[in-house]
């Protein structure tokens, strides 16, 4: 499953443009990943909806600038809903879609891991 | 070399890991980076570095990218700065709208190096070339500027040669755009001493410089022969040979002249190269009046042909001419007035008099608005009035030195060559305004010589009987039979004899003339009164000397002449020492 | 093309078309047809059948063709004028110095 959530193809591609400072660019997208997604808990609890279009959308274009294919598509979906309830939010869906995230952030994170190893 | 050229590059993003990503690509590919986390430190990071391009993320805390798009914009004023929006929208509307609020392009996530560099060397091409631009028609704006300011110059040099002479004459009524002198028209008008009109309408060829030039030596010839008094086709051939030295090869000069004659109520006429004109009559027929010469110098002195058109007019008939910039002027379906509309704008006037303004209104009610030489209009009207209507001949005192010849005599004897084809007046009056204190009567002087010699001359030796002068048909036939015997003259003389004696503060003149013939009924000569039609030209005329001179004497039947002159520097009230300031 | 041009004859005649305009803008490249051509040219033909509409210019540049061709003895004959570019050569009398057909 690890590898269905990234594009390893691409992902190299990107290793040889980052050079020696990859491994680093790893790094910093699994810690500000983390944050990200402790944002959008944050903006789930204290109802703002915006937030969380916001943070989701900034995720998901991380998420696709290194190729963890599986986290974009999963802010993608909580991005899109987030924004077409604006006016009147299902806080329920929102917070399934979070809780999505999260599992497939898990998931991306060993990915990763093993990549750099 | 364009591909290695490194460029500055801004990156504004709220987002770590894509600006790690994207300052990479650029410095791999040679470029330099600065990197600003949201829109208001982006905006002020490219006013302190003036960065060759901006990558800008569209979503971003404290200012977003279409809010610092727009400030960057403005600051960069005439400047091409590319702005690229970063962004991961795959909707065409949400990229238009990048687009819209004035990016210039697009670049979507996750980020390919090889389209960034080709959009990075794409857009550094637009810049060079842009830059390019700009130098360019900074240059020729100044190049424009400074051609202006050389116009104004020369402008100003040719409105005091060309002074419009008596365009204000009671008789003329003209339409000259502001612009004239530099679309190559010229208009001038100017009496000559027996009190006749001349008048020129000319367009030179192409624009600006060369045809002010031009201008200049043309005016300086009309207006001095016209004031020494020589004919119109005196003139004209002189202008020609002048342009023709003048004017480089495929430049000349489209010109009409018109000389009026108020006492004999004829005029002289000369055509080269302009479109049709008209003689509109005071009851209304119209004369086309058309070019029959090349236009002026083009022609070699010995090809040129001066020959004019003689026309009779009562008062009222008018001239009305124009140059092509009048039938040329553009309509708003791109075609031209034209000689048909402009006939029929004439045709449909109420009165001859309403042909003028007719005309102008036509042309302005026609012409194209956005017309960029809608003004480029000059139209003259010239009309056959009473003399007493007109301004006196101003007095021109003639100039030259303060001391001149003061006793002397001299002869000058024309034999048949030289009356077919040469008009001694200019330059015998030329004689006498060597003598300070003839130059204020330079005019009278002109008329006495010009009478006295018309008679030996045309009477003397051509035998036109002076009853022709008289005829119904009036001066037109006159003027044909003048033409033929000219062209038929192998024998005959006219001797002209001057005497000048003085103190330097007054003097006596004498002027003899003879011709070779028979002589004529004086008596009746000097009592014009008594003849049929008195109050004809040829009544004034002889009158005239006869006020002039202090007496007139026939002799020898009357093919000798001699008229006297005495003239006083206090009677004529001019101090001749102080002309030149002494 | 705005000028095209042909010899005949031997060589001993130019042949000289001018398509549409022959005005300010055709300068250049008109002095360049005649210019460039063997001595063995005797006589010039300029042919309008094409020619639209003519200017004063275009006048000036026909003067320069005489000049080049001899002056007086120039041999230069105008074939195929349409109604206009016969009306405006008509009013400047170009007849005096070409040979119009």
């Amino acid at each position: 499953m690890e590898h269905e959530l990234l594009d390893e193809d691409s992902l190299n591609m990107l290793k040889e443009v980052m050079a020696e400072e990859f491994d680093e660019l790893v790094e910093l997208y699994l810690a500000d990943s983390a944050r990200h997604i402790s944002d959008l808990r944050t903006a789930l609890v204290s109802e703002e909806c915006t937030a969380m279009v916001r943070v989701a959308h900034s995720l998901k274009g991380a998420s696709s600038n290194v190729y963890a294919v599986g986290m974009s598509q999963s802010c993608l979906a909580l991005e899109d809903a987030a924004r077409a309830m604006l006016t009147a939010p299902d806080w329920e869906l929102l917070s399934r879609l979070l809780a999505e995230i999260e599992v497939v952030f898990k998931q991306t994170k060993k990915g990763f891991e093993a990549v750099i190893r | 070399m364009m591909d290695k050229t490194p460029i500055q590059v801004l990156i504004a993003d709220d987002n770590a890991v894509d600006r790690k990503i994207l300052a990479r690509i650029l410095s791999n590919q040679g470029n330099e980076v600065v990197e600003a986390t949201n829109g208001a430190e982006a905006v002020s990071l490219f006013v302190e570095h003036r960065p060759d391009m901006v990558l800008m993320d569209i979503m971003m805390p404290v200012m977003d990218g279409q809010e610092a798009a727009r400030l960057m914009k403005q600051e960069a004023g005439e400047d091409f700065i590319p702005i690229i929006f970063l962004t991961s929208l795959t909707d065409v509307q949400g990229l238009a709208d990048c687009l819209e609020s004035g990016g210039d392009d697009f670049l979507t996530k996750p980020y390919s190096p090889v389209v960034l560099q080709a959009k990075v060397r794409a857009f550094y091409r637009m810049r060079e070339m842009h830059r390019t631009l700009q130098e360019q028609r900074d240059t020729i704006a100044r190049h424009n500027e400074h051609l202006l300011y050389e116009q104004e110059a020369a402008k100003a040099v040719f409105d005091n040669v060309a002074h419009h002479g008596c365009l204000s004459a009671q008789n003329i009524r003209y339409m000259l755009s502001p612009l004239a002198l530099f679309n190559g028209d010229v208009v001038l008008a100017a009496r000559g001493p027996s009190g006749t009109m001349q008048l020129l309408l000319g367009d030179f060829t192409g624009h600006g410089l060369p045809a002010a030039i031009g201008a200049m030596p043309l005016a300086e010839v009309f207006y001095g022969m016209t004031q020494k008094g020589f004919g119109l086709s005196d003139i004209v051939r002189e202008i020609n040979l002048k342009m023709h030295g003048v004017l480089p090869v495929g430049y000349f000069c489209c010109a009409v002249l018109v000389e009026m004659n108020f006492d004999t109520k004829s005029v002289s006429l000369w055509m080269g190269g302009v479109p049709d004109c008209y003689l509109l009559r005071h009851q209304g027929e119209l004369v086309p009046l058309r070019s029959k010469h090349l236009p002026l110098g083009v022609l070699s002195n010995q090809s040129f042909d001066g020959s004019v058109e003689r026309f009779d007019l009562s008062n009222e008939d008018r001239f009305l001419l124009w140059t092509d910039g009048i039938t040329e002027v553009q309509g708003d379906s791109g075609d031209m007035f034209g000689d048909e509309r402009l006939r029929h704008t004439i045709e449909a006037a109420k009165t001859p008099d309403d042909a003028f303004d007719a005309i102008l209104d036509a042309v302005d009610r026609f012409k194209n608005r956005e017309s960029l030489n809608g003004d480029d209009r000059t139209l003259i009207e010239m009309k056959m009035v009473d003399r007493d209507l007109l301004d006196d001949v101003s007095v021109q005192v003639a100039s030259g030195p303060a001391s001149g010849p003061i006793d002397w005599s001299m002869n000058y004897c024309l034999g048949p060559e030289s009356l077919r084809h040469f008009n001694p007046l200019p330059l015998m009056v030329h004689i006498l305004m060597e003598v300070p204190g003839l130059r204020v009567i330079s005019g009278q002087l002109y008329t006495v010589m010009a009478e006295l010699f018309s008679n030996a001359f045309e009477h003397g030796v051509l035998k036109i009987s002076s009853g022709l002068k008289h005829s119904s048909q009036g001066f037109l036939k006159y003027y044909q039979e003048r033409e033929q015997r000219i062209n038929a003259l192998t024998e005959g003389f006219v001797n002209i004899s001057m005497t000048h004696s003085g103190d330097g503060s007054s003097g006596d003149l004498v002027i003899m003339l003879e011709d070779s013939g028979k002589g004529f009924d004086v008596n009746a000569h000097l009592n014009p009164s008594s003849m049929a039609g008195a109050s004809t030209y040829c009544g004034r005329g002889i009158s005239l000397v006869k006020e002039i001179c202090d007496s007139l004497e026939y002799h020898n039947g009357g093919s000798q002449v001699i008229a006297r002159l005495h003239w006083d520097e206090q009677e004529h009230g001019v101090r001749l020492q102080d002309e030149h300031g002494a | 093309m705005k000028i095209q041009t042909r010899l005949e004859n031997n060589d001993q005649d130019l042949v000289i078309q001018i398509n549409g305009r022959f005005d300010f803008s055709t300068h250049q490249v008109f002095r360049e047809a005649y210019e460039k051509q063997p001595e063995t040219v005797r006589r010039y033909i300029i042919d309008m059948s094409e020619t639209s509409y003519l200017d004063s210019s275009a006048l000036g540049m026909l003067l320069l063709l005489r000049d080049y061709a001899g002056g007086e003895s120039a041999m230069i004959t105008i074939v195929n004028c349409n109604v206009d570019v016969r009306k405006i050569l008509t009013i400047s009398n170009f007849e005096q110095l070409f040979d119009i057909r």
